[in-house]
């Protein structure tokens, strides 16, 4: 290797009492470089990375830094020697200012005990100035978008002088136009010398910026390999150890009758410049069909499917017809009595209850049918809740394992099985693959296209165009409140979906 | 709510230390009177825990769907007085008298009344909560402040009515309503029957699966199609309404309803039954079992320390129950984290703690180690007191080193057999150290000590001893027994050091030729000891 190594990871291993999250891993990262690390949930990327940033002290093995030993006993260790993370999900304090988000913890003073606030926003405001960005110092971190937040994380590690940012999956909740400003601030990082370490399922930006790309699967090092002399097929092979085929999930088949029809749907957005989330949309869903909406961070995907499942915070305008029947759900057990269920898109704050077992979360939204005289028939419940595992090919010890105890994928199956042992006959499905690896969400593309067979009507959005093109007979696009598209299968392309997305 | 094997369930370890806690307060009672009076030992601790667990349960019910109840006590306050109220506007004289009797209809009206009132507070919470969007913790608090206020207005303005005079306490004497709480089993057969009730309603039946949903994760459960706003209504209500009835139990039990002092903190004592008894305040967590173990394990605990120290428990009481929570909690809720956590005592925090935990060690040594040890020991509480601080700070001294688990656990060791080492060898040596002690402040007054046919003799014949200097060295001579002759001889005491000396009672001989006593001192003296022979 003739390049020098910035940092050497040897041996590196880490278990978690009988489970090893890491075993043995040896790689180097080059100076200057962007090495891209790729691998299915699970398979030991956050937990190397939580090593290399200090949030985990406690494992076997060496990492060096420009030749030296280190061993991190903290993030301010790690800090302190230049290496900074952006975590997936943000380490920001909402009710501060920008300015304050990024001297948190070591603010700069007067006299050791006043606050120097002129002192931290003109600082704040270079450190925004060099990344180009319009974030004032004074903007509080809950009225920021999700993007410009990431630049706040970005700026502190600017001014801890970070030499080697480590970057989990930062493109998760961007809209195109911010992902497009985030490759300009890496450039300009990479230009100053700072070594990044990126972390990402999405192939087509892992190719777009990396230098190497080092695959770890269940937490062995697979191949570092050079971007130049591989292919994303490889990478993705590499990474599931099996081949993916993701067309092919959709059998196409003569759609039924009309289960639902909206005319006109709005909802107003008091206190907004725009003043509306969703305005004058208008579609119809079929037995046995998948529509899919697509639309960029903000588009009103999840709105739209918060109204037909009576879970908006307002009351929406215009008219929902569910199978001829105008209906007006006051909140989810309406929705669910009249045959619509929903599988919501941030599975940790509003699916899992983390207290219950798989059983529990089964059956939570149908026990009516498991009880007499509202006591819990336990025997009918278990039936219930083992034919919902078979059924879904869910992978658990069992009913009664800590939902915790699941994967991602799999806990996600139990939610959508807790959806569908309500009988609904229109399932709406809110960014399910969100967060769950490439094998689960092969399977999840396999349960829609079985259910629709059986005749359900399916509305499903994504973050991911390619994931719609794959699963969907019909996409309609939103933005920013608007359908400004719609789609049949004939007619799917990438680029077609992503001017109406923008509103071109 | 995977379940664990019986074995190792919270409930179990609670039942264990319950054993425990009650074998050792059989033993180590003087009088031991779970053992020789196990009967009404059992009737007590079976009245006073029916009465925490009566509204425990509610706090309980209410901390699973993740929510806090901390208007308990002046719910309990305000029904008193309310059920109280009532009679007496409807059978003034019947409340009064304690041999009249009390008309069905009026206890009736009186009882349901009260219960319905407890529905209204508990329809207020769920309004306050789930309506005006008030954090539970404050809902609560504004009525735990704003109750109790109520209920002494009431009672003052209806007292005014019917007495002719404001009164701040309703008397309830008739003793058929008092029957309700004088005899044990009501209360108890009432605490059975509501638990058997709410087990099965949070265990078995659909709500109870809402309320544990609602109690894990609010938006979940409420996008899993549960009522979460109805949900609240019923939990609260539930707690409301076993104040209540605590409340008039309460209120026949004291034969009076005095909503300033009734239940006063109650709300806490509840809280804590059910996090003892393994509700977790996150939400989600917790059984009707559980909260009735954790009801026992606090009164058994209060009871034990009460049998004791044998005086002055209820001082104890709050000390006790606040132990208890911190050492329940953190050894089932989160003895993993603990363990994890690398030292206890680390840092200047733990420095201060270190400090914290030896002043208390000493303290509580002082105040009841004493009691304890009664007549088993030869030390005084000084010593003790001291002792026990000296061994407290070696202890977090060790354990706030980071030394390997090995040197931890044999330096742990090494604590152990010295400090019992200790312990013994100061208590041997204590009397004789006293004696010691005690022959040196004797001469450093001028005089000496020896023995004789009498016992030991104090021979201050000629010393400088005055009745000041004499009063300082009194508490010494109790250490030189027996203390058979004391000689003043041509010393400056007065008639003052004469009134000191009847406790030593094993005198035979007393010389006070030559003092300043008067012969009135010496004809009392005389009278305490008739049969010693008196110098003058």
């Amino acid at each position: 290797m003739t390049e020098a190594a910035r940092i050497r990871f040897s041996g590196v291993t880490k278990k978690f009492f009988a489970v090893t999250a890491l075993d043995d891993v040896s790689f180097d990262v080059r100076l200057g470089e962007l090495l891209a690390l790729c691998g299915e949930n699970g398979a030991g990327k956050s937990t190397l990375m939580k090593i290399l940033s200090g949030v985990i002290s406690d494992y076997d093995g060496t990492i060096e830094l420009d030749g030296q030993p280190v061993r991190f006993t903290g993030t301010r260790d790690a800090e302190r020697q230049g290496v900074s993370i952006i975590h997936q999900e943000l380490n920001l304090v909402n009710d501060l200012t920008a300015a304050a988000n990024i001297f948190l913890g070591r603010e700069l003073t007067k006299l050791g005990i006043w606050l120097d606030d002129a002192a931290m926003r003109t600082q704040a405001a270079e450190l925004f100035a060099q990344l180009d960005c319009a974030i004032r110092p004074d903007d509080l971190i809950r009225t920021l978008r999700i993007g410009d937040q990431q630049l706040v994380e970005i700026a502190k590690a600017l001014a801890l002088q970070a030499r080697i940012l480590i970057m989990d999956e930062p493109t998760s909740a961007l809209t195109e136009s911010e992902v497009a400003r985030l490759y300009r601030i890496i450039a300009k990082l990479r230009e100053r010398g700072v070594t990044i370490i990126y972390i990402s399922h999405k192939m087509d930006e892992v190719f777009r910026l990396a230098d190497r790309i080092t695959v770890l699967r269940d937490g062995k090092v697979i191949q570092t390999l050079d971007r130049a002399t591989t292919s994303p097929k490889d990478i993705t092979r590499l990474m599931v150890g099996r081949e993916i085929n993701t067309a092919g999930f959709r059998t196409p088949q003569p759609a039924g009758e009309e289960v639902l029809r909206v005319e006109k749907l709005s909802l107003t957005w008091p206190g907004h410049a725009r003043g509306w989330r969703l305005q004058n949309v208008s579609l119809s869903v079929r037995r046995g069909e998948v529509l899919g909406i697509a639309g960029l961070m903000g588009a009103g995907r999840t709105e739209l499917l918060e109204c037909l499942y009576g879970s908006s915070t307002d009351e929406p305008q215009g008219t929902i017809n569910l199978r001829g029947m105008p209906v007006k759900f006051a909140d989810p057990q309406a929705a669910l009595q009249a045959g619509v269920a929903m599988v919501t898109e941030d599975r940790k704050r509003y699916g899992v209850i983390a207290t219950m077992n798989v059983r529990e979360h089964i059956t939570l939204s149908s026990l009516d049918q498991s009880s007499i005289a509202g006591l819990i028939q336990f025997g009918r419940e278990a039936d219930a809740g083992h034919e919902s595992i078979q059924q879904l090919r869910i992978k658990t010890a069992g009913g009664e394992a800590a939902i915790n105890s699941l994967s991602g994928g799999n806990q996600q199956k139990c939610l959508i099985a807790r959806a569908l042992r309500t009988n609904p006959a229109l399932l709406l499905l809110d960014d399910p693959t969100r967060g769950i690896d490439v094998g689960a969400k092969a399977e999840i593309y396999r349960l829609i296209d079985e259910l629709c067979q059986q005749g359900l009507a399916i509305i499903i959005t994504s973050s991911e165009l390619p994931e719609l093109l794959t699963v969907c007979d019909r996409i309609v696009v939103l933005c920013e409140g608007r359908m400004t598209g719609e789609f049949h299968r004939d007619a799917f392309s990438e680029a077609a979906l992503m001017e109406a997305a923008t509103g071109n | 709510m995977s379940a664990p094997s019986f074995w190792r369930r919270h409930e179990f370890s609670l039942l264990l230390a319950i054993l425990c806690v009650v074998i050792a307060t059989a033993v180590l009672d003087a009088q031991h009177n779970y053992v020789t009076d196990p009967a009404n030992s059992g009737w007590q601790l079976l009245r006073q825990w029916s009465m925490l667990s009566l509204f425990a349960l509610g706090a309980a019910v209410v901390i699973i769907t993740g929510g806090i109840d901390l208007s308990t006590g002046s719910v309990i306050a305000l029904s008193g007085t309310v059920c109280a109220t009532i009679m007496l506007l409807l059978a003034p004289e019947a409340l009064t008298t304690p041999n009249a009797p009390m008309p069905m209809w009026v206890a009736g009206t009186a009882i349901g009344g009260t219960i319905f009132v407890g529905f209204l507070i508990g329809s207020l919470h769920a309004w306050l909560i789930t309506v005006v969007k008030l954090p539970p913790f404050v809902a609560t608090l504004a009525t735990l402040v704003g109750l109790r206020s109520l209920a002494r207005a009431l009672c003052e303005s209806v007292t005014l009515a019917v007495n002719g005079g404001v009164g701040t306490q309703i008397n309830v004497a008739n003793q058929q309503f008092r029957y309700l709480a004088n005899s044990v089993w009501i209360p108890a057969v009432l605490v059975v029957v509501l638990s058997v009730v709410l087990w099965l309603m949070l265990s078995r039946s659909v709500l109870g699966r809402h309320l544990y949903a609602l109690g894990g994760n609010e938006q979940a459960a409420r996008l899993s199609g549960i009522q979460t706003d109805n949900l609240k209504w019923v939990a609260y209500c539930i707690s409301a309404i076993l104040s209540s009835l605590s409340g008039i139990l309460y209120v026949c039990d004291q034969t009076v309803a005095e909503p300033q002092t009734l239940g006063r903190g109650y709300e806490l004592n509840a809280i804590a039954a059910a996090v003892v008894g393994g509700c977790s305040l996150q939400g989600g967590v917790g059984t009707v079992p559980g909260t009735l173990l954790g009801a026992l394990f606090l009164r058994v605990v209060i009871d034990g320390v009460a049998k004791i120290i044998d005086t002055g428990a209820d001082v104890f009481e709050g000390l006790i129950v606040g132990v208890v929570v911190v050492f329940a909690v953190t050894f089932s809720h989160n003895s993993a984290t603990v363990s994890q956590r690398r030292g206890l005592f680390a840092g200047s925090l733990g420095g201060v703690t270190i400090l914290n935990l030896t002043i208390l060690a000493g303290v509580l040594t002082a105040l009841l180690g004493i009691k304890f040890t009664q007549d088993r020991l030869n030390m005084d509480a000084v010593w003790l007191s001291a002792l026990a601080m000296l061994s407290t700070i070696t202890l977090l001294l060790i354990a706030r080193q980071n030394w390997s688990p090995t040197t931890r656990r044999r330096a742990g060791i090494a604590w152990a057999v010295s400090t019992i080492v200790l312990v013994i060898g100061l208590d041997r040596a204590y009397p004789a150290v006293q004696t010691n002690a005690a022959i040196a402040a004797v001469q450093r007054l001028g005089g000496r000590v020896i023995q004789n046919d009498n016992g030991i003799v104090v021979d201050l014949t000629d010393s400088t001893v005055d009745d000041e200097s004499f009063r300082r060295v009194t508490g010494k001579l109790d250490h030189l027994q027996p203390l058979g002759e004391l000689r003043l001889t041509n010393t400056a005491v007065t008639d003052r050091t004469l009134r000191t000396l009847p406790k030593f009672k094993t005198l035979k001989a007393i010389d006070l030729h030559g003092t300043k006593v008067t012969p009135g001192g010496v004809v009392g003296l005389k009278r305490a000891f008739p049969e010693a022979a008196v110098t003058e």
